[in-house]
Parts: C-alpha cells; sequence; structure tokens
C-alpha cells in the first residue's frame, strides 16, 4: 500500500475527500485569480473536483482524470494529443502505465505499439527515461523527443519515427504528488512547440496535475481499500473455518482421550471395589491415588473442551428470569449431605430481591463451583453463607466462608487458567479439581455481563466470592438478551467438569 | 425370580468385559455385542429387557443400529435402548432420543458401580411400563 505510512486507512479515507476539497478549492481560487479567462476552465477544474469526491473505481477514475482536460477544456485544438498516466509501483520498482486519453493520436499509438499498453513499464534505474527523471526530480521535464518517456520499454528509432507520423513537437512529464509523496507521472504530448506554450496554460497544467494528484491518491486508496476488506474477509474465513477444525479436533481427541480414560477409571474402581478380595490399607491408598488422578485428567478433558468453546464463542446461553433465592434454595440442599460429613454449615440467607435474567443451569454451575471451592478449603467447624444484595442494575451474589483465605498478592491469580495456588495443591488433586474451575467460573459469569470478585482479609481470615448478575427490566439486561450468544447448530452446552461439586 | 436380561452393544474390548464382569456380579444376564451389525442381529432376536448401545462402533454406528429398528422392529419385543457412550454434548445425542433412545449414559462420568444402579432403574422402570414382555422369550 504505498503512501499510507502509519495513518490508519480510515482515518486517511474520511481525511482524505476533506483534504481533497481544500486543496482544490485552493488550486481553484489561484487559477480563477490569475487566469480569469474562461468558465468553461473554471468548470473543468470542477468537473475533476467531482471525479476526485466520487472515485470509487480506480481505472474509471484515472481513465476520466485524462480525458478531462481535453475533452472538457477543449485543448484538443490547443494542441493536446494524448495524455498519459503512469503509476510508481514500488514493490516491483517500476513505472506502470494506468491511463491514456481517448483521442485519435492515441488510439493510433495503441493500434501501432509493439507491446500492449498495459504492458509498457519502465523500470526505475532506467535513468534516461524523462518520467523517472522527473520523479527522481520531482520537477517538470520538457523534451522534444517522445521516445525520452517510452524508453527502454520501446525502442528509440520506433518511437521517432511513429512521433514524425503524428507531428508530435513537444512532450511534458509532470510528477504526480499527493500528501508530499510522488505518485506518479503525468505526460502531455502537444504538436506545437514550447515556446508557443502560453503563460495562462502553464498555470492551468499546474493546477491540473496537482487535482490529478489529489484524484490520484484517493483512487488508490480506495483500491487499497477494497484490496485490504477483500484480504481480511478471506483472511476471516479463513480464520472461522479454523475455528471450527480446532473445535472438531478437540471434540474428536477428547472422545479419543476419554475411552482409554474411561477404561483405567473403571478398572480401578473395581479394583477397589471388588466384593471378598480385601486390599491391605497400602494397596487401597496407591489406587485411590491412581484413581483420583484419572478422575482429574477426566476432569481436565472436559474443563478444557469448554474452554475451547467458551473461547470461541460456542456457548449458548439460555436465558430465562431466575428467582435467585430459589435457586440457592435447591443448590444449599444438594450440597447438604457433603457439608455435613465435613462438619460445614452451608446457609443460604433468603432476601427480598428482584429476580435476575441468566441461564439458571450455568448459575447453579457457578454456585457449585464457588461452593465446593470454600468445601474444599474451609475446615470443620467453619461456615459457608450465601447471601445477596442490590446494586441497580445488578444482584450481587457472595458466597462467604470461614476457611484459609487468601493472600492478597495472589486475589488476581485466583481467576487465570491454572492459576490455581501453590498451597492448594494437595486439596485441589485430592478433590480432582484442575485449575480451571474459576477461569470457567469467571468466563461464565462474564457471559452474563456480570462481573466477579474475591476478597480476603488474609490468610487463615476466610474469603468472599462475589458475583452481579443483571435484575430484571434493565438496560443492561436488554443488552444481555440482545447479546447473549444463542443457541445455534454451532453452539454445544458445557461438560460435566470440575464446576460441578464432587 | 428370573435374571434380567442385558445386551450390551460395546467395540472396545476392556470397556465390554469389565461391564459384563460388574453386570454379572450384579445378578444380571448379560449378553454382549461387538460392534452395530453384531448388535442389531442380537437385538432382533429379541427378549432383552435392557439394551446398552454404544454410539462410536465399527460396521455399524449406534444411530444407524437405532435407524434399521425404525424401519424394521423386531417380532420379539425389548425393554428400553440406552446410550452408553464417551459422547456428550453431540448432536449425535439429540438424534438419537429422536430414534427412541431413552436415555444416555457417559461411561467417563460414571463408576461401574453407578452403572449397575442405572441399569437397575432402567430394569425396574421397564418391568412397570410394559407387562412382561420378555416371559416367552426368556423360556425359548
Amino acid at each position: 500500500m504505498p503512501a499510507m505510512g502509519e495513518i490508519p486507512i480510515s482515518v486517511v479515507l474520511i481525511l482524505a475527500p476533506i483534504i481533497a476539497f481544500v486543496f482544490l478549492g485552493f488550486f481553484i481560487l489561484r487559477f480563477f485569480l490569475k487566469t480569469p479567462y474562461s468558465k468553461r476552465t473554471f468548470e473543468a477544474i470542477w468537473d475533476i473536483e467531482k471525479v476526485v469526491l466520487e472515485t470509487i473505481d480506480f481505472d474509471h477514475a484515472t481513465q476520466k482524470v485524462v480525458n478531462i482536460v481535453l475533452t472538457e477544456l477543449g485543448y484538443l485544438k490547443y494542441g493536446y494529443h494524448v495524455i498519459v498516466l503512469t503509476l510508481l509501483d514500488h514493490e516491483r520498482g517500476e513505472l506502470r502505465r494506468i491511463a491514456i486519453s481517448n483521442t485519435e493520436s492515441a488510439d493510433k499509438f495503441l493500434k501501432a505499439s509493439p507491446i500492449p499498453f498495459q504492458n509498457i513499464r519502465i523500470p526505475l534505474n532506467s535513468f534516461e527515461n524523462l518520467s523517472v527523471k522527473a520523479i527522481r526530480e520531482n520537477k517538470l521535464q520538457v523534451t522534444s523527443e517522445v521516445a525520452d518517456v517510452l524508453v527502454p520499454a520501446l525502442p528509440r528509432e520506433w518511437v521517432k519515427d511513429f512521433q514524425n507520423q503524428l507531428g508530435i513537437k513537444t512532450t511534458l512529464v509532470y510528477p504526480v504528488t499527493a500528501r508530499e509523496k510522488v505518485l506518479g507521472a503525468i505526460i502531455f504530448s502537444l504538436n506545437k512547440d514550447k515556446s508557443k506554450i502560453k503563460t495562462e496554460e502553464w498555470t492551468l497544467l499546474e493546477s491540473f496535475v496537482g487535482a490529478v494528484g489529489i484524484a490520484l491518491d484517493n483512487a488508490l486508496l480506495f483500491r487499497s481499500l477494497n484490496i485490504t476488506r477483500n484480504q481480511l474477509a478471506q483472511a476471516n474465513a479463513r480464520l472461522k473455518e479454523l475455528d471450527k477444525l480446532k473445535d472438531d479436533f478437540v471434540s474428536v481427541a477428547s472422545h479419543e482421550l476419554r475411552t482409554p480414560m474411561t477404561a483405567i477409571k473403571s478398572y480401578l474402581w473395581v479394583a477397589m471395589n471388588k466384593k471378598g478380595a480385601e486390599l491391605s490399607e497400602d494397596m487401597k491408598r496407591y489406587l485411590s491415588r491412581a484413581y483420583i488422578s484419572v478422575e482429574r485428567l477426566i476432569n481436565l478433558v472436559n474443563d478444557m473442551l469448554n474452554i475451547s468453546r467458551i473461547e470461541s464463542g460456542r456457548i449458548a446461553l439460555k436465558l430465562s428470569e431466575v428467582n435467585l433465592n430459589e435457586l440457592v434454595n435447591e443448590v444449599t440442599e444438594e450440597v447438604g449431605v457433603k457439608a455435613q460429613e465435613r462438619g460445614i454449615r452451608v446457609i443460604g440467607l433468603n432476601k427480598q430481591i428482584p429476580k435476575v435474567i441468566a441461564d439458571r443451569d450455568k448459575i447453579h454451575e457457578v454456585y457449585l463451583n464457588l461452593i465446593g471451592n470454600s468445601l474444599k478449603f474451609t475446615q470443620a467447624g467453619g461456615t459457608i453463607t450465601i447471601d445477596f444484595y442490590e446494586k441497580y442494575p445488578y444482584v450481587f451474589c457472595s458466597v462467604r466462608d470461614t476457611g484459609v483465605g487468601i493472600a492478597p498478592e495472589n486475589i488476581s491469580r485466583l481467576f487465570t487458567k491454572f492459576g490455581r495456588l501453590e498451597n492448594s495443591y494437595v486439596a485441589v488433586a485430592e478433590s480432582g479439581g484442575t485449575g480451571l474451575g474459576l477461569f470457567i467460573t469467571k468466563s461464565i459469569v462474564n457471559l452474563h455481563k456480570g462481573q466477579i470478585t474475591a476478597q480476603s482479609e488474609g490468610l487463615g481470615k476466610g474469603s468472599t466470592f462475589i458475583f452481579s448478575l443483571p435484575v430484571i427490566g434493565t438496560d443492561i439486561a436488554q443488552q444481555l438478551k440482545d447479546e447473549a450468544p444463542k443457541e445455534t447448530d454451532e453452539t454445544k452446552d458445557l461438560e460435566k467438569t470440575s464446576v460441578n461439586f464432587v | 425370580m428370573e435374571k434380567k436380561k442385558i445386551l450390551l452393544v460395546e467395540d472396545d474390548q476392556f470397556a465390554r468385559e469389565l461391564y459384563e464382569e460388574v453386570l454379572k456380579d450384579a445378578g444380571f444376564e448379560v449378553n454382549s455385542a461387538v460392534d452395530g451389525l453384531d448388535g442389531l442381529a442380537k437385538i432382533k432376536i429379541g427378549g432383552y429387557d435392557l439394551i446398552l448401545l454404544d454410539v462410536m462402533m465399527p460396521k455399524m454406528d449406534g444411530l444407524d443400529v437405532l435407524r434399521s429398528l425404525i424401519n424394521e422392529p423386531p417380532a420379539v419385543k425389548n425393554g428400553p435402548i440406552v446410550l452408553l457412550t464417551n459422547l456428550t454434548n453431540d448432536p449425535v445425542i439429540d438424534t438419537a432420543y429422536g430414534l427412541n433412545a431413552k436415555g444416555h449414559l457417559v461411561k467417563s462420568d460414571i463408576t461401574p458401580g453407578e452403572l449397575v444402579d442405572h441399569v437397575k432403574k432402567y430394569t425396574d422402570e421397564s418391568q412397570l411400563t410394559e407387562s412382561s414382555p420378555i416371559a416367552d422369550s426368556s423360556s425359548s
């Protein structure tokens, strides 16, 4: 993309027409002040401005530019016979012809030329070529030899011969610039001597070339935008395809992994539970540790599947109006037996709170995971309290325990993938945890446009996890309904995970 | 009391032999099939109280087994067909429910003990809903 620099393309595209307008105004004004001799000339420059502002198709715009001065200005009768626009191709290091006027002389040239017009390319190291010189020196070049602008692409002798047939006497090469960058060159071939060009003509040519620069710059930007857009569309399609492939691969791989893992798990279970085969205490410990580890492996596969789905936006939310008090009652009942076994009280404080918009099953899992964590890190005699408070437009749900607490420096790591804290490893290992539970929990809450935070006064002082959900009828609730991932063929539900309370 | 008859359609040898063993230990009569075709042939004989059907299998997958049964129901009736698979959250599960599967058990999620519990539950239910469909065939 030439002439783009560091400026984002969108900014350039917005600014380009404005700058173009200002510049053209300047050119027109200057032209008008210096050469107040023709209303038609003024209109022609205005036409060029229209080309600048309406440019969509690159080829169309450049063709229009080379024709305007001839057709609109009637400059044919002043001896302007061929106008050619060339464009710098930095990648190939050459000057390419992109447009030629629709004039009789130009037609003759096109028919006679031994190589097609579009293939006349001038390498930028051809110093004998006047177009190259005009670009290098950023200065107008004048010659009586047309060959000076066509070598080395066409043989000098052939051009000379053809020039005589057409009666071309003078050729002008202007560098075409915009935003202080040279974009190419425009070539005017005339059938009169340089000395016959009037002062007003020089002024008009200068103004015209300035306008061409802006038109060309604009056209280039539109073209590069189109190219970029196409490339982006292709890249996007490819990414989607890759994402699907990745998801399919993860699905198949996890199914394949489950087969041997199931065999290990099942045989270990039978080894431990075989009737009439008493195991020594050591043997029981070995087998039980192997069993816990394979459970963890299975959970890991499931959690990785979940994360893959969450990250590729394939988890849909089945939203409904949820009464959180009811949900918490269910959850406390569900974990009651396990908590009792460990001598921990689980209390759900029923509060007057509005309903929230949520995927009930997924918030159920969020609660199970948070309570499950609290159970892991709270000793017998402790308490887990589930509470709420309303702070428009959210209900904040808290799970507070009297457990081991979290050191302040560790709080930020809690919600990252495998962000498990070192001293928690044993507790987690024994429960078959994966280190992914809080990450998934946070992802579920975030999908609901809520936030989750953890608080602790420090080690030994218990922990509180608080997450928010949108109250029904609020703007954020509506936004959630509008934007939440919907169920499609592509979406899948969460796997049974370590989020599920073991 | 007559032993309940279970058909286990499972291609993985380790899983098949283990499930056979725990179900027999739990007092069931167990026949097994090693792939979909074998499974279909045995289902067509009929007379099972419960069929545990894997999905991903060589020769014929579980879904095709279910389809064939809809097209050509066995002359002698069977109890419910329950998927026993490691596929989770897969569209084929929903498809299977549409093809008369009565349930879905995920092998990696359950212990052999839990499998026995599920099997007991399904066979008890089927006895309540169907009037001794296997009396004739089991005596044959």
